[in-house]
């Protein structure tokens, strides 16, 4: 908005979100960012869906077995 | 050492030994725009004696045991795969977990006319599609199903919105 924390006027502000409850609220009560990673998704192939979440979860199983984590099951 | 993620081999074993199933869960949404993570793959097979001992074969070929809290290593064989409903199973490419029905009770014959055939990493297999995916979710209504709603039924107002422009 074009008011700043501080209170002073900021007019090249106004109109842009700048806490949560200014963000646009999908008609499933997501947020831009939620529906944005959809869209992102839905530009790729079954395959390149596959490879990139495969991807995210095995860098997070790295870095938490770099960190002493260990799974309980 | 933690065990690395490939369920392109999984679905490349089962296919290898022309096992008969369906994609469902997590993986499912995926292969369909899910943003969602997800650490398992969760298939539903044909019960049938031929399908069963394929799918032993298949499930040998990737080292697969029953997830067990005393640690014990048990694995899966044709006559349990014919006697239980439901195998959390852990492999060399992660876990995977086995099921012959989903969601009210639905069988592989229930659900083959509600997947799409899709091609994944060179591999043509059949995958439940997201409207009964969503079905599932709601009818297992655990918390982590609530808020996985969320995302798919938006996943489905987007692809449906494609669909139309």
């Amino acid at each position: 908005m074009d008011r700043r924390d501080d209170g002073v006027t900021d007019p090249e502000m106004e109109g842009i979100p700048t806490d949560y409850d200014q963000l646009e609220v999908s008609e499933w009560g997501l947020d831009w960012g939620d529906v944005s990673q959809i869209r992102d998704k839905l530009k790729l192939t079954p395959t390149e869906r596959l490879r990139t979440a495969q991807d995210f979860m095995n860098t997070i199983i790295r870095i938490r077995a770099q960190n002493g984590y260990r799974a309980k099951v | 050492m933690a065990t690395e993620l490939r369920f392109d081999e999984v679905l490349r074993v089962f296919i290898r030994n022309e096992v008969d199933f369906i994609v469902v869960g997590g993986i499912a949404a995926i292969f369909q725009g899910s943003p969602l993570a997800t650490k398992d793959m969760d298939v539903v097979y044909l019960s049938s004696e031929k399908n069963n001992f394929r799918l032993a074969k298949a499930l040998g070929e990737l080292e697969a045991y029953y997830f067990d809290p005393a640690g014990r290593q048990i694995e899966p064989d044709a006559s349990r795969l014919a006697a239980l409903k439901v195998h959390f199973l852990k492999t060399r490419c992660g876990r995977v977990n086995v099921l012959r029905t989903v969601g009210k009770d639905l069988a592989f014959h229930d659900l083959v006319g509600k997947t799409r055939v899709l091609e994944v990493e060179e591999l043509r297999m059949r995958v439940l599609d997201l409207e009964t995916i969503i079905e599932t979710k709601e009818h297992a209504d655990r918390p982590k199903d609530r808020y996985q709603l969320l995302s798919l039924r938006q996943l489905l107002a987007e692809i449906l919105r494609l669909e139309a422009e």
